[in-house]
């Protein structure tokens, strides 16, 4: 009775969650407990890679960032895609070169757009 | 090839896109240039594809009723681009501040046209998930698209939120589905459900997702406020188009899937239509602005809209297509006369209609036409598309709710001709003389789809197109 509680994979993942929330939930809670408390200003200060914090994190900044973030991400899927097409560029034959060109032609015309509508201008 | 429609829309998109860029002065171009694109689509459409045929393994197919609704939404499409053109080339009286570039929304119009399109023809969980989300997506980005309105962002806000959330809800129903059957193909989904809980749970929280985008009570929230605070013309785009496309899913899942399995459904359709109808009218008598007016307006509609499915006769649907392309017509007629009135006077509360028969006599006529139509006033197409609806409630023995929406019909005449009131009894008020000047654009579109919408009430042959185009597919699916 007891092993077929036990080889039922859902019993088995109740126990490692029920073990990792107690383990967890009992290294927490003797630190908070036992572990002394002494603060002060620089310790409670946000830690900067060591720097001398010199304002809040919550301020405005360049929307070019976003706009560079996220031309990268497109750019980026383009190449996981373009990799596997290269490797198997011999098998895809015709149909696979004309589908990659209508995939990088679409992308061509989002390059162009961001291009005249100065995404790149940096300044 | 099937999917050439599609494909000219979205080729369109992007021509758009890039000449909006190409040089400053080519803004006016891009209406034509959209228009033209919607119009080669629709002729590629009725003349040189097939009513039947499938691509890609089954994945996208053809047949009658997704022609038709693909009709309907290219209609929608086109005259959209007609309405928003005056006020994207900024030929207003009354400047609307802050209006982005036309290329970008052209743009994103037709990407949500494709997106209806494709949701039409796909036949998989998840393509036709993925093709909602393409109608949802840019739509919320329309709504938004008044830069400088602070209504318009928290409506776009509102839509986001909502829509995220629904779109959570009908994941979590497909995802039942799948889990059910370890398929995603319809018709494999149709021989393989059983009767269960989670498949009566599935189809509960389907409804609820869809329900958000048809506006059904009690899933209609989001709708006043958001119709309120979007650019007119996407709001007489929403109206008509994204409960279509919520009308095409629900087409889906319960013809093509739930049709043999769910014996009750037709209670429960019976129940949110009484609701929707109910609630809209009720509501739409108190409004003020004409925007929220029209809005409670299309909740009502979306409650007659879904009498289609009811009963398991084929009928429903031939009649449920009419009623959508009446009703598309009608309410762009409407919309079409108030995007003209805020173009000219920026006004958007029902009592500053005061004596607009007297400013311009014609356009007056066309929005009474048209507000007569959506009252369902025969001969005009609404009583006729309301008529064989009522006729499916019947033939499927749901008579008191053939009475609860008689009723309703005769309630909503009551707010309907308060417009008109407004229009044709009221004096004009003062310094309100002048004469109105309406552009010639906005008057062609009026003038045809308002001579369209008589003709379809009068000439019978639109709705014998409809029922014989699709009755026979529709008999083959077992109905």
């Amino acid at each position: 009775m007891i092993e077929s509680i036990l080889d039922n994979n859902l019993i088995t993942f109740l126990i490692l969650l029920v073990s990792v929330g107690a383990l967890v939930g009992l290294f927490i809670g003797l630190s908070v407990f036992l572990g002394p408390k002494r603060t002060s200003k620089v310790k409670d200060s946000p830690f900067e890679c060591g720097w001398i914090v010199t304002t809040d994190a919550w301020r405005p900044f360049p929307i070019k960032y976003y706009l560079v973030a996220i031309l990268f991400i497109i750019f980026d899927v383009e190449v996981a895609f373009l990799y596997p097409w290269a490797v198997s560029f011999g098998n895809l034959g015709m149909a696979g070169f004309i589908s990659m060109m209508v995939f990088l032609a679409i992308l061509f015309v989002g390059l162009y757009y961001a291009i005249k509508k100065r995404v790149l201008d940096w300044r | 090839m099937l999917m050439i429609p599609e494909l000219i829309i979205l080729v369109t998109a992007l021509l758009v896109l890039m000449a909006g860029t190409m040089s400053p002065n080519s803004g006016k171009a891009l209406a034509p240039l959209s228009m033209f694109g919607i119009a080669a689509s629709f002729v590629a459409l009725v003349f040189f594809s097939p009513q039947t045929g499938e691509m890609l393994g089954g994945r996208f197919v053809m047949d009658p009723v997704a022609w038709w609704f693909k009709i309907l939404f290219l209609v929608a499409g086109i005259l959209t681009v007609a309405m928003s053109l005056d006020m994207l080339d900024g030929r207003l009286t009354k400047q609307v501040k802050g209006m982005a570039s036309g290329a970008e929304y052209y743009m994103v119009l037709l990407s949500t046209m494709a997106g209806m399109m494709y949701l039409c023809s796909a036949r998989d969980l998840i393509s036709l998930y993925v093709s909602l989300e393409l109608t949802t997506i840019p739509l919320f980005l329309l709504t938004a698209w008044v830069r400088d309105d602070v209504r318009s962002g928290e409506a776009g806000l509102k839509y986001v939120i909502i829509g995220a959330m629904a779109s959570g809800i009908m994941l979590y129903s497909l995802s039942l589905f799948y889990g059910l059957t370890g398929s995603t193909d319809l018709d494999v989904l149709r021989v393989s459900l059983t009767s269960s809980p989670a498949l009566l749970a599935a189809a509960a929280l389907l409804v609820g997702g869809i329900g958000f985008k048809l506006t059904l009570v009690p899933f209609h929230m989001w709708a006043p406020d958001v119709y309120e605070g979007a650019p007119l013309p996407i709001t007489a785009y929403l109206s008509v188009a994204s409960k279509g496309a919520g009308l095409v899913f629900l087409f889906h899942i319960f013809y093509r899937v739930l049709g043999g399995f769910l014996p009750d459904w037709g209670a429960m359709v019976a129940i949110l239509a009484t609701a929707t109808m109910t609630f809209g009218n009720v509501v739409a008598i108190w409004q003020k602005n004409i925007k929220r007016f029209m809005a409670f307006s299309a909740i009502s509609q979306a409650g007659y809209l879904i009498m289609g499915f009811l009963g398991k006769s084929a009928e429903g649907v031939p009649a449920m297509l009419f009623y959508l392309l009446v009703y598309i017509v009608s309410n762009l007629v409407v919309f079409a006369v108030i995007i003209f009135y805020a173009n000219e006077t920026g006004r958007e509360q029902i009592e500053e209609y005061k004596g607009l028969a007297r400013r311009h006599p014609m356009l007056s006529l066309a929005m009474m036409i048209g507000l007569f139509s959506l009252a369902g006033i025969p001969p005009l197409p609404g009583f006729v598309g309301k008529f064989f609806l009522f006729s499916v409630a019947s033939r499927a023995e749901f008579h008191w709710l053939v009475l609860v929406a008689a009723v309703n019909s005769t309630v909503s005449l009551y707010y309907y001709l308060r417009v008109v009131k407004e229009m044709y009894v009221d004096p004009l008020a003062e310094g309100d003389e002048k004469k109105l000047r309406v552009t010639p654009v906005l008057a062609t579109t009026i003038s045809v789809s308002a001579i369209a919408m008589v003709a379809m009430g009068v000439l019978p042959f639109f709705y014998e197109w409809i029922h014989t185009d699709t009755i026979v597919w529709l008999r083959g699916l077992g109905l």
